[in-house]
């Protein structure tokens, strides 16, 4: 037993030990003048060259893209979803702490309409399995966020906003480790490490993450006035570990298989009613495969695939004999059994999938290029909760599913005029199949299966124009769609019943911008940039009832409008000033009631609720090198935002009360690197002033916290 | 997973929100220079759900806006008491509004009363100006409160009287000599029973006395969200309205009850059954009737499910499957009325100034219809027009 866990160990540790190891021959090496390490590789710190290439590529394609470098955050002791909410045009929609449901915003389109994307690859797992925030800072090379337009080679649906995150490659052998403790009792475990194998052209990684906080803050009861609750039932665990093997010197320029297993636990906080049992919890299993191969036919062709299989379990744990009032006491609960929706539940829903993606990138001649990209999702439900259905007294919840999807998109882009104007147009075929039960409570006995096809054709149209090198203007349309989520189209057994016949979401985007990067001095460089978009959307697929039972709907329509601007200037050498606003206003574009070709909706061309307005933020930053000692960098960052306040409701009242306040929030952080960022102290301060903030109606979230962060980061030698 | 849950919790406030008739057979006047009509009417989006609570001075108006109505949690039940609105918040809150009518459309904020965190206020009875009953559905009490200073004075327990779970759901509540009659529903997931229909009897003059009824003919009495689903004719005999779990337990039959003035047992001589009638004027059948309003003279009017009329799936913004219905109570007849379908949002019953009141959401119209009994003749569309589905329409008594 003891060989075993040992076995165990090393297996786990290896990345670490081979580094150890190479740490070892790295002390051996002669020592430059600062007593630095002469063969460490500065250059592949935060990412490779190509890496940075296609970034610069992207900022000056066609498409109204912001990009956020790892190098920003990596040192951050921050998540990426708070990164992510200080972009312009992009806010996060909380309902709690680390862990709670958040659903990123782009131009007021928000949750399932956002596509979000790992290395290209659609995300799109079961609600509480994976989200964004998993993700560690320290794993990021840089963070696409595309607004309006989406390009065809991202191969997945959504309404025109997008988030692509690409995961760093180091192509040396390393070692980071980190520790974060933070307010709420909060605490980030990462280990990740990688051993290069030079003659053999393999790379070897692992990575190791653990969160864990109680989010256990003090709010203020939404519900009863005066009473305080101190949360204590909103406990978060999150573990996540991985391993790649990479292979760089085969037919492929570069093949990978990786493996990542993901378990989440997570206490159901009640605002309303204290819930003390009820918690959410999933396993993820991911295989991936991915390979890239450039230069084929002639130098022409580049192919790129990735074949992923995923296995997602989520459970649902309700299965409390007691209900509990908030001084404590508790009382036997109303359900018999349960503390939350119509019954005790006791479900294992299983999702598995099978996902592809092939993207082949032909040069046509030296600035034109013909890209086409396929995806492919795969995937069968299985809900299971015997539990649920005893209790029900008949089966509600165990009706599998099936859903097959494809997304090909076929992109054309050239330049002319000595590359000043660049073009892009790209078709994109959407499909898809799913079958299900149709579990309507009307219907008694055994349900009847169900299915549906439906297919469409989506669109986009681009230019950019150099006016300098510095000063560029782009335009561009798209047709986009976003597919109904298995969620939407099965329903959950009970009273939201399944929706098959729902059509996709289909949204009309016109964006516009201006960008400006210049270099002032040699010391100064400033960026500007400003968009203007206008969003049509219809079909918007929205849970609606009938007084008995719930379902999802294609109903509402919205016209968006607004307009961001970002300014980024490096006044010196140690000083960096950044601030960006957007202003945007959401209407219902809907004449008439649904099923009437003359009643009038009362809500026409009224702002929607619920969605913020307008936002700012801004941050300055002081960075210098060589305090304390040589090799040592110093960042001082302040950041500050403001949300104007926004109603619950449609503005059809003068009364005010269910407006969700404005908030200011200022942070503060200082980050603190040794030898050439081997050690990295960063501590920071979130929400100085303890304003109260909420950004989803009665969800109060954290106040001020208190975070502290050491990072150990360790490179190989170049072998 | 966890929204799925929540999302289920969501739809029952849905169950609350349609109510009513009247409670009081004889026709409702009110002061001339003040509002007569409370309306509520509810907009939905999907990302939020907002009821708005205004008055409106008569039918004259024509169109109703919520210019001055105040916000409210999605789908309010409506009591009136003199000049006082009292809001209660369905599941959505857990304040007991009051308003006073103010004049001009404007409700005045007159005190509030804040029930235990998420107990569900539901049903409320006026004993006189100074004494009132508040049924908290999900805890099993009934709140004694003072609604001219809003002081809670006293809770009634009727938590021994549930047979599964902790409470027995009491929920409409209606008062007579003394007596308070609580419908309860014994439910445990919210929108089914397996129960026969119960309804408590609280003498008050007997130290709160509690006696207890049932009825094995149908199920679920009362419709939690329909205040007037409890109602005493011109004899003072108590008419309950039964859901028999909404339509969704097959073999349960919905239908009418009634209690003899003076008894403390259901009549066993009377139940005029809803879910098998034959309808005049409608091919199809009802599976239950969510607002049952009294209108006099042995009349009442009702809207009820029509499942027939429920596509397959339900589509929630084209389906109006609720249809207005008149019935004899003696007879025990049941007739369609001339007054288009209507979503279930909507389907609320009001006598008001020689007429009856229904709020319709429709495909033609959505706003306040009216039926004349003298000339037995329906408004050809909306008399009001409303922002929203109006989901009550009250009087002030």
């Amino acid at each position: 037993m003891k060989q075993k866990w040992r076995c165990l160990l090393m297996a786990l540790c290896w990345p670490v030990m081979a580094v150890a190891q190479e740490k070892q021959h790295t002390r051996e090496q002669p020592r430059d003048t600062t007593g630095s390490p002469r063969k460490l590789r500065e250059v592949n710190i935060t990412g490779n060259n190509r890496t940075k290439s296609e970034a610069a590529a992207l900022k000056k394609s066609v498409v109204p893209v912001t990009i956020l470098s790892g190098k920003e955050i990596e040192n951050r002791a921050s998540n990426l979803n708070e990164m992510l909410a200080r972009q312009a045009g992009v806010q996060i929609r909380q309902t709690g702490g680390l862990g709670s449901e958040a659903r990123i915003s782009i131009r007021g389109l928000e949750g399932k309409r956002v596509q979000i994307f790992i290395e290209g690859n659609p995300l799109n797992t079961p609600d509480g399995s994976l989200s964004i925030n998993d993700i560690p800072l320290q794993l990021i090379e840089r963070i696409e966020i595309y607004k309006g337009t989406v390009p065809a080679w991202l191969g997945g649906d959504g309404l025109g906003g997008a988030v692509n995150i690409v995961i760093k490659h180091r192509d040396i052998s390393y070692l980071d480790a980190s520790v974060t403790r933070e307010s709420n009792h909060t605490t980030i475990l990462s280990l990740l490490g990688k051993k290069t194998f030079e003659r053999a052209g393999m790379e070897l990684g692992a990575g190791l993450f653990y969160t864990a906080t109680e989010n256990d803050y003090t709010m203020e009861s939404p519900y009863q006035p005066g009473l305080r609750i101190k949360r204590d039932h909103d406990a978060y665990q999150s573990l996540m570990a991985g391993t790649s093997l990479r292979f760089h010197k085969l037919w492929f320029d570069e093949i990978e298989l990786e493996g990542v297993y993901l378990r989440n636990d997570k206490q159901i906080q009640g605002i309303q009613r204290n819930i003390q049992q009820a918690k959410n919890s999933a396993d993820s299993r991911i295989l991936a495969l991915n390979a890239r191969k450039e230069g084929l036919w002639h130098g022409r062709l580049d192919v790129r695939y990735s074949l992923i299989l995923g296995s997602f379990t989520t459970h649902l744990t309700d299965t409390s004999s007691w209900m509990y009032n908030w001084d404590g006491s508790r009382y036997p609960s109303i359900l018999g059994k349960g503390e939350i929706g119509t019954g005790p539940n006791l479900s294992s829903n299983r999702q598995q999938e099978l996902r592809h993606r092939l993207n082949l990138n032909y040069k046509l001649a030296t600035a034109w290029s013909l890209n086409l990209n396929n995806t492919i999702r795969k995937a069968g439900f299985n809900p299971d909760d015997s539990l649920g259905n005893a209790y029900a007294g008949k089966n509600m919840y165990n009706y599998p599913g099936d859903l097959f999807n494809s997304v090909t998109g076929l992109a054309l882009e050239g330049a002319v005029l000595e590359g000043k104007l660049l073009m892009s147009a790209s078709l994109k075929h959407y499909y898809y199949q799913v079958s299900g039960y149709n579990t309507n409570i009307y219907v008694i006995g055994e349900p009847d299966k169900v299915s549906n096809v439906q297919q469409d054709v989506g669109y986009n149209l681009g230019i950019r124009y150099n006016f300098t090198p510095a000063l560029l203007v782009k335009a561009s349309y798209e047709k986009a769609l976003r597919m109904p989520q298995p969620t939407e189209l099965f329903g959950d057994g009970a009273l939201i019943t399944p929706a098959i016949t729902l059509h996709p979401e289909l949204a009309h985007n016109v964006t516009a911008g201006i960008f400006y990067d210049g270099k002032l001095s040699d010391q100064r460089r400033l960026q500007l940039e400003s968009n203007v978009f206008y969003m049509d959307v219809s079909n918007l697929i929205q849970l609606a009832g009938n007084g008995l039972s719930l379902g999802y709907v294609n109903y509402q329509q919205a016209r968006i409008k607004g307009v961001d601007a970002e300014v980024k200037y490096d006044i010196s050498r140690d000083f960096y000033v950044s601030g960006n606003a957007t202003w945007q206003r959401l209407t219902d574009a809907m004449r008439y009631l649904p099923g009437s070709n003359h009643v009038a909706n009362p809500t026409y061309q009224l702002q929607l609720p619920n969605i913020p307005s307008f936002f700012t933020n801004w941050s300055v930053e002081y960075h210098h090198d060589g305090w304390p000692f040589s090799h040592s960098r110093t960042r001082v960052i302040y950041e500050g935002s403001y949300v104007h306040q926004y109603d619950y409701g449609f503005a059809v009242s003068s009364y005010e009360n269910l407006r969700i306040p404005g908030y200011h929030t200022h942070n503060l952080a200082w980050e603190q690197s040794f030898r050439r960022n081997r050690y990295t102290i960063t501590a920071e301060v979130h929400n100085l002033a303890d304003a109260i903030v909420i950004n989803n109606y009665n969800n109060p979230l954290p106040g001020r916290t208190w975070r502290l962060r050491f990072r150990y980061l360790l490179f190989g030698k170049n072998q | 997973m966890k929204s799925m849950q929540l999302n289920r919790w969501a739809i029952l406030p849905a169950f609350m929100i349609l109510g009513a008739c009247s409670k009081d057979p004889k026709n409702n006047t009110s002061a001339p220079d003040k509002d007569k009509l409370v309306v509520v009417t509810s907009i939905s989006n999907g990302t939020s759900q907002v009821s708005y609570v205004g008055t409106m001075k008569d039918l004259s108006v024509g169109v109703y806006n919520n210019n001055k109505a105040r916000p409210s949690s999605f789908t309010p039940f409506i009591y009136t008491h003199n000049d006082d609105v009292f809001v209660v918040p369905n599941r959505g809150a857990d304040i007991l509004k009051k308003y006073t009518r103010a004049g001009n459309g404007v409700l005045a904020e007159s005190g509030s009363l804040t029930m235990p965190a998420a107990s569900q206020p539901t049903g409320i009875a006026f004993e006189s100006d100074t004494s009132a009953y508040c049924t908290l559905y999900n805890t099993g009490v009934i709140v004694k409160f003072n609604p001219t200073t809003m002081a809670q004075t006293g809770t009634i327990d009727v938590k021994t009287f549930a047979v599964s779970g902790s409470t027995p759901n009491p929920g409409n509540i209606v008062y007579q000599d003394g007596r308070l009659f609580v419908a309860v529903t014994q439910t445990v997931n919210g929108y089914t029973s397996v129960n026969p229909a119960q309804v408590l009897i609280v003498d008050l003059k007997q130290g709160n006395k509690i006696t207890s009824t049932t009825d094995a003919r149908t199920t679920w009495a009362g419709t939690i969200d329909a205040p007037r689903s409890l109602f005493f004719d011109e004899q003072g005999d108590l008419y309950v309205n039964c859901v028999a779990s909404y339509g969704f337990v097959p073999g349960q039959e919905s239908g009418i009850l009634r209690i003899r003035k003076g008894a403390s047992t259901f009549d066993p001589g009377y139940f005029f059954p809803i879910s098998k009638a034959t309808i005049k004027g409608l091919s199809a059948q009802v599976n239950y009737f969510h607002h049952l309003c009294y209108g006099g003279n042995g009349q009442a009017y009702a809207s009820g499910n029509i499942p027939s009329l429920v596509s397959n799936p339900p589509n929630y913004v084209t389906d109006r499957s609720y249809g207005i219905f008149k019935l004899d109570l003696a007879a025990k007849t049941i007739t369609k009325m001339d007054i288009p379908n209507t979503n279930g949002y909507s389907g609320y019953i009001v006598p008001f100034e020689n007429k009856i009141l229904f709020s319709v959401s429709s495909a033609t119209g959505v706003g306040i219809y009216t039926f004349d009994p003298a000339t037995n003749t329906s408004s050809n569309g909306p008399v009001v027009t409303t922002l929203g589905d109006p989901s009550v329409v009250e009087v002030f008594k």
